[in-house]
């Protein structure tokens, strides 16, 4: 670990940042935070609430490396759930049940609103898009407002006015088809993996 | 909100939904149960969220002057140690931590990930930074293990008999996954290694005492120990194993991945 950082893989970053290397921890930001604040900024709106989350999640990323388990997926995938949760949580809690009805109100006033629109990244967005394109419409609107708006699938289905089992199935169906055609693309978990 | 225990089936529904947090609290805990005992419904989570991960990739820059914050947070790691053998088998660990820039491009291709079973042991952030320093001074180590299932077996398991009597310093990660004993009888210490994971060849087990506010290194324990011997001189308030790049050092900039207390 003792050569260059930026060149080093996401798992040897984590090995570094347990020795206290804040210089890993810094790579690890450079590498990861836009989407983590991206995320967390797209569930939450709030600005401050996001760069609160991002705060945390780096933060906890430092005092509990060994929480990261390289056999379990990329560090990406990892902080991104990471951050998911706790926006999510942040969300659902009662203190902010009245910043999301606004946030609802908003999404619904937005026209053209849909995840192809959230998605973007020079490398991957073209395939990621085409694999949206696939999905049936009901799969895409179930794991939009699940991921996105942060709704469990019971919420979605009362959205959706949809049968719940319907919506809990059209959320996996829909990540397996979304993993296979990108898969098919050349693009798996390893779009992030290092 | 009481759930009957669902089929595998029915738990199967729910891994798309759990993976993207979408569940209730109650369904999540059922299918947490679930994932601890069955591995591939666990490969089928984590390949939701590798999913989800491209979805969520917006490609922004995160915002100006966060990195400062979280910096300015971050615990204070031990001063780096100026020493020859030090120097040359840790230099640069405590570099100052770069400016963040643009996010890089995903990397792929890497080379495969080396194994991050480090685990920081209960209470070692809280030992005395000062310590690493005097151990500089202190520096002994003492003897490179001897490897007790190599020869010298007194017994059926090579072991004096007072060792299985005389009370064991248990030391564990702070997650409670790793573990390892050591036992001193009559000037000599005997380490059991419960399950660390086996180093590289590019690392070593070094295994520390703590005498007030000295760190004193006991001696190599190599890559992947089973029970071994270290000589002991005098008493020491507590054990620590760390994983130091090969050959060792002279002070420790690690967190130990076991540590314990003598009672």
């Amino acid at each position: 670990m003792a050569g260059s950082l930026t060149d080093a893989s996401d798992a040897a970053l984590v090995v570094a940042i347990a020795r206290y290397r804040d210089d890993a921890l810094a790579e690890a930001y450079r590498r990861h935070a836009g989407a983590v604040f991206a995320l967390a900024r797209r569930v939450l709106v709030d600005r401050l609430l996001a760069e609160e989350v991002v705060q945390e999640v780096f933060l906890r990323l430092w005092n509990a490396p060994d929480k990261f388990d390289p056999d379990r997926g990329s560090l990406r995938s990892f902080l991104l759930a990471q951050t998911h949760g706790r926006a999510v949580d942040l969300l659902r809690s009662e203190s902010s049940r009245r910043r999301r009805e606004e946030t609802d109100a908003r999404k619904a006033a937005e026209a053209g609103y849909d995840v192809e629109h959230e998605v973007w990244d020079l490398a991957v967005a073209d395939h990621v898009k085409e694999a949206i394109d696939t999905l049936p419409a009901g799969e895409r609107r179930a794991i939009e407002l699940a991921y996105f708006g942060g709704h469990t699938y019971r919420e979605v289905a009362t959205l959706l006015d949809e049968p719940e089992g319907t919506v809990k199935s059209r959320i996996r169906s829909g990540m397996r088809r979304l993993a296979t055609e990108l898969s098919a693309a050349g693009i798996d978990g390893g779009g992030f993996r290092s | 909100m009481t759930i009957p225990t669902p089929t595998h089936e029915e738990l199967q529904e729910l891994l798309g939904a759990y993976a993207l947090d979408a569940v209730e609290p109650d369904e999540r805990d059922v299918v947490e149960a679930h994932l601890a005992t069955c591995p591939r419904c666990r490969a089928e989570v984590m390949e939701h969220r590798e999913t989800a991960a491209l979805l969520a990739f917006a490609g922004h820059d995160a915002p100006a002057g966060l990195w400062d914050r979280i910096a300015s947070n971050l615990e204070e790691a031990p001063p780096p140690v100026d020493l020859g053998l030090a120097r040359a088998t840790a230099a640069g660990r405590a570099g100052r931590p770069s400016e963040p820039g643009r996010p890089a491009a995903p990397a792929t291709g890497r080379p495969a990930a080396p194994a991050t079973g480090r685990m920081a042991a209960p209470g070692w952030r809280r030992w005395p930074l000062g310590m690493v320093a005097a151990a500089a001074v202190v520096i002994s180590v003492l003897a490179l293990a001897v490897a007790l299932r190599d020869g010298g077996g007194r017994d059926g398991t090579g072991l004096p008999a007072e060792v299985a009597s005389a009370p064991r310093v248990h030391l564990t990660s702070s997650d409670g996954r790793h573990s390892a004993d050591v036992v001193v009888v009559d000037g000599r210490g005997y380490v059991f290694n419960d399950n660390l994971p086996a180093l590289d060849e590019t690392e070593v087990y070094q295994l520390w005492g703590r005498r007030g506010t000295t760190l004193v290194s006991l001696g190599l324990l190599g890559t992947d120990p089973e029970q071994e011997a270290f000589a002991v001189s005098g008493e020491f308030e507590a054990f620590a194993i760390t994983a130091e790049d090969w050959p060792g050092v002279t002070a420790s900039e690690q967190k130990p991945i076991v540590a314990g207390e003598v009672a």
